[in-house]
């Protein structure tokens, strides 16, 4: 059995006639430390199974089962705990604080994390041991995406959730924040899962799935995954 | 034409839109607008009410413009004052108190009795029938002394003046103007005291010793009260400032008129700046709308006025709501409990003043203002800057970072919301001055009963060494005689006579106070210490040094009753006494004036034994006993208007605060809410997001509170120094004790409100909040 399987899940938005199925009767698996790439245009699903999956929307239908733990039939506090112990998040807008230096909004997930690793230790994984006394609009999109992965792996998450997180920067960082998250994966054994709309991110991924229509289209298994710097953007 | 009427209507459709979209502020607005109109036209309609409703009464009975005391008025004297140029009319009558022995040991009454119909001071008839001016058989009651005993019409009463019984039939019952309030000590007591109204051909043989003087329009008071002095020497002259009666009535309507400036300022300044605090977020929050207008080609001033509509819309309906509501509860909660004490025939309404207008349309002017200030700073940026969402405000380090070892010992949570106050210091700030306002403000009320009470019960049971009083009649007996006779840890006498206060060309009818120089039981200097009395001069109160502007070193005269020359003094003290306008002067100088022989018009005792207490109540020229503790009770009671306006300010206060930390905290709450999303998703708890929620607040809470407190003091002493009192010195006093209640009051009241925002927490929606930056 996969790491992650989502068997069947259904999450329908409205009622009647106006009812929308964002994610429509999906099935698919993901294995331990896997990079899974979930791949689709616009509102075909990805955010919606993303969202499923970390914990933060709850579905309609369906079983999602992560490790041992079945997240479908979690309530509130034990969804908290979840993505507390288990999840990290990386958005395409970073939802870091302002109020708090690159430092402090890593330290900010150690807060609440008992196994959390080092946020220095971190921020020099991440490539910024020189810029963690400055806040978030001191620094560049990258800097502050780079910032918003260190966030999520400082609190040492089986799975690293991670939603268009090269969405609003330029190639060339783009590049850079999906090496630091294909190196992640391979160093620490994360399951890391990237929404993207960009097909040319898929042949970094060990793993594949296409949706399309709130459906899985395609889930495929890549053997030989690209390095990033081969990608074509 | 067509197209721009559908423009407009498309923007009016989204103004009320928008307004139903962001109710809750809207509501703000609106409340805040009202309770900044509503406190002015509160106060300004009761002192308006109260002075229009006074002066009608005064006006419609004849009020007397002088009141003049002699020992007995002959018909030359009344033709000569008739003569004075000014004076309009004069009627002689006969004043006097007169005991009821039927009704009670201590009960008494004035009496008038004029020579004709009373046409000056003419009587209001409440019920029954006026007086013949033949009727040498009926009187005219006062209404409220005739309900306090249980008397009506066709009843009789018998009044009793040195041992000569007269009896009446009450053929009527009355108010009189000249009696808005009937004092014989400190506060009406109209089961004990009240007035009547005779004809003098009824008093066989009394004196007429009094003469009511009204005069012509335009006519010179004081050149009219100087050739009364001159016509009359002896003569103690009141004119409408230094009667009781009227000056306690105006005074009262100066107090709420004084009032009018002190808070309705608060109310205006806390309302702009919530309204200022408010609309800038609203303003801000359309920016991308703005910006959208702006792009479709609506030209700058449709894009401007609709955004007014923002300010103007609800700060026109707040300001008229407050002006309506404050007109018609505030003045009549305030009249009623003024008219317990004041005697008003009729309520009159007055219009709404021009002022009221005036703070109304002001209101909605600061209103529009301060959003075009909100609009011109967000519409001045380029089109296509303002399609763009703004970057969210920069965090930088604080000042308490400088302090690195204080620093370093704050914990993650305190120093993250120690920034974010700094990062929002405009919320952050008038969240700080709504919560000082409000802690100013419960401590102002607090200090204010605080004050009075403290004032009071120095005088009472500071002031006053003595635990009973005995008031005694003319046939009094000399002070040893009564040492020599009770038993009581001290026996002293104190000889109280009205006289005739002049200095500096002015004159003031006030009561000497004669004392013996061995005297305990009076404690006059500065904290209620022993002084000794003056040996050549007089000294006087604090409050009649206050009013009359006399210091040490002053030379006055004083005019004893009767007496056609003033005795010269000088003013050789000023004692620190909180209540009375008083004059005091030595036992021993008194014998040097040859005035006749000290003799008590009251007997001070400390701890008398209950035989002595006995004897004096079965002594016949004893006429009433007074307790200080009582006197203190009474004092507070007559405050009750006065403590109606505090508590009325505890209410302001609180709706204040309700609205500002509500209003501020849904804000605060609406704008960090991708921040608490963004916490959830880490994995924070409900409990610790709204626990860092209540920190922050409670961070905020006690700073505002603390910095309320010294403003709450001063604006106490603002109150008090506005508030004129005739006959007390008020010092603002407020304790510790207080300033902690009203802190904690304020502290637990916004922590409350902090609570009820933070129970919207579970309502974040993560998903919706963090989709994007929009």
């Amino acid at each position: 059995m996969s790491y992650i399987t989502f068997d069947k899940v259904c999450k329908v938005y409205g009622e009647g006639e106006s009812a929308v199925r964002a994610a429509d009767n999906v099935t698919f698996g993901i294995e331990k430390g896997e990079l899974c790439v979930v791949l689709g245009p616009s509102g075909a699903g990805k955010t919606t199974v993303l969202n499923l999956l970390g914990g933060m929307d709850k579905a309609s239908g369906g079983v999602i089962q992560v490790g041992d733990k079945t997240i479908t039939t979690m309530r509130s506090p034990q969804l908290t705990e979840y993505r507390r112990l288990d999840v990290g998040f990386v958005f395409q807008f970073y939802n870091l604080m302002p109020s708090l230096t690159a430092l402090e909004n890593v330290e900010l997930a150690r807060q609440v994390c008992p196994n959390a690793l080092d946020p220095v230790e971190i921020m020099r994984q991440v490539g910024l041991e020189k810029r963690m006394s400055n806040f978030p609009t001191q620094l560049s999109g990258g800097e502050q995406q780079r910032v918003s992965i260190a966030r999520a792996l400082c609190k040492n998450p089986a799975l690293l959730l991670c939603d268009e997180p090269t969405g609003a920067l330029d190639s060339k960082t783009g590049e850079q924040v999906l090496d630091l998250l294909a190196r992640v994966s391979k160093t620490y054994h994360t399951t890391v899962v990237i929404i993207t709309h960009n097909a040319s991110i898929a042949p970094m991924g060990d793993r594949v799935i296409r949706m399309l229509n709130g459906t899985i289209a395609e889930n495929t298994v890549n053997a030989n995954p690209a390095k990033v710097e081969d990608i074509a953007w | 034409m067509v197209a721009s009427n559908r423009h407009k209507n498309v923007l009016r459709k989204k103004l009320w839109r928008d307004i139903s979209r962001s109710a809750m502020q809207f509501v703000a607005i609106v409340l805040l607008c009202a309770l900044g109109t509503w406190v002015y036209s509160g106060l300004d309609g009761t002192w308006r009410m109260i002075e229009l409703s006074a002066e009608t009464y005064f006006q419609q009975t004849n009020l007397a413009d002088f009141w003049v005391n002699v020992v007995s008025l002959s018909k030359a004297d009344v033709d000569n004052l008739k003569n004075i140029r000014g004076v309009d009319s004069v009627q002689a009558r006969y004043t006097g108190e007169m005991d009821t022995p039927d009704l009670g040991e201590d009960v008494s009454l004035l009496v008038h009795a004029y020579q004709q119909t009373p046409q000056i001071n003419k009587p209001v008839l409440r019920s029954g029938e006026n007086l013949n001016a033949d009727d040498t058989r009926g009187c005219l009651l006062d209404e409220a002394f005739a309900a306090a005993n249980r008397l009506t019409v066709g009843d009789s009463v018998k009044l009793t003046l040195d041992n000569i019984d007269r009896t009446f039939v009450i053929r009527g019952l009355i108010l009189s103007s000249e009696q808005v309030i009937t004092v014989k000590d400190v506060m009406p007591d109209p089961a004990h005291y009240g007035y009547a109204l005779v004809n003098w051909q009824a008093l066989d043989g009394l004196p007429l010793n009094e003469a009511v003087m009204t005069l012509e329009n335009g006519a010179d008071a004081a050149a009219v009260e100087k050739s009364i002095q001159n016509l009359l020497p002896g003569a103690l002259v009141l004119t409408q400032k230094t009667h009781a009666s009227t000056q306690r009535m105006r005074s009262e309507v100066t107090m709420f008129h004084n009032l009018t400036y002190v808070f309705p300022g608060l109310a205006f300044a806390v309302a702009a700046m919530i309204v200022l605090s408010t609309l800038t977020r609203m303003i801000e929050n359309e920016r991308t709308q703005i910006g959208t207008l702006k792009a479709l080609g609506y030209g700058r001033t449709r894009i401007r006025n609709h955004y007014l509509n923002y300010a103007f819309v609800p700060s026109l309906a707040g300001a008229l709501i407050g002006l309506l509501v404050g007109r018609y509860t505030l003045p009549d909660m305030l009249y009623n409990m003024e008219t317990a004490h004041y005697i008003l025939p009729q309520k009159i309404r007055p219009p709404i003043s021009l002022t009221e207008w005036g703070m109304t349309g002001l209101m909605v002017l600061l209103s529009v203002l301060i959003c075009l200030y909100a609009y011109r700073k967000e519409a001045l940026e380029q089109t296509a800057a303002l399609l763009r969402p703004k970057p969210p405000r920069a965090g930088s380090r604080v000042f308490l970072e400088g302090w690195t070892s204080v620093w370093a010992k704050l914990s993650f949570n305190t120093k993250m919301i120690v920034r974010n106050i700094a990062r929002n210091k405009g919320r952050t700030a008038v969240a700080m001055v709504g919560l000082l306002c409000c802690n100013m403000l419960i401590i102002c009320a607090m200090g204010l009963q605080e004050s009075v009470d403290a004032c009071v019960s120095d005088y009472y049971q500071g002031t006053v060494g003595y635990t009973l009083r005995a008031d005694l009649d003319s046939t009094a007996g000399t002070l040893e005689s009564y040492q020599n006779r009770l038993s009581a840890a001290r026996v002293e006498g104190i000889m109280e006579t009205r006289v005739s206060l002049r200095y500096a060309g002015e004159s003031r009818a006030v009561v000497m106070n004669v004392l013996k120089e061995n005297q305990q039981l009076m404690r006059l200097g500065q904290n209620n210490t022993l002084v000794p009395l003056p040996k050549t001069g007089i000294a006087i109160s604090r409050k009649l040094a206050d009013i009359t502007g006399l210091k040490t070193g002053d030379p006055v005269q004083i005019w004893l009753p009767g007496d056609d020359k003033g005795l010269a003094f000088t003013v050789d003290a000023v004692y620190e006494t909180n209540i009375g306008q008083s004059i005091y002067m030595s036992g021993d100088l008194w014998d040097q004036l040859h005035k006749g022989a000290f003799q008590p018009t009251a007997l001070l005792l400390k701890d008398p034994t209950p035989l002595t207490v006995h004897q004096l109540e079965q002594a016949d020229e004893v006429t009433a006993f007074k307790d200080p503790k009582a006197q203190y009770r009474l004092t507070m009671t007559i405050m009750d208007s006065t403590t109606a306006v505090f508590n009325l300010m505890y209410g302001a206060a609180l709706g204040l605060a309700f609205v500002i930390c509500y209003n501020m905290g849904l804000i605060n709450f609406t704008e960090r809410t991708r921040d608490y999303a963004t916490l959830k998703v880490l994995g924070y708890h409900q409990k610790e997001i709204r626990g860092l929620m209540m920190w922050e607040n409670n961070l905020v809470t006690l700073l505002g509170t603390g910095l309320g407190v010294w403003p709450g003091v001063l604006l106490t002493q603002a109150v008090l120094s506005s508030v004129h009192s005739e006959n007390n010195v008020f010092i603002a006093h407020v304790s510790l004790q207080t300033m902690l209640v009203a802190s904690a009051i304020t502290c637990l009241f916004s922590i409350l409100i902090e609570w009820l925002i933070t129970r919207k927490v579970p309502s974040i929606n993560m998903v919706e909040a963090l989709k994007s930056v929009e």
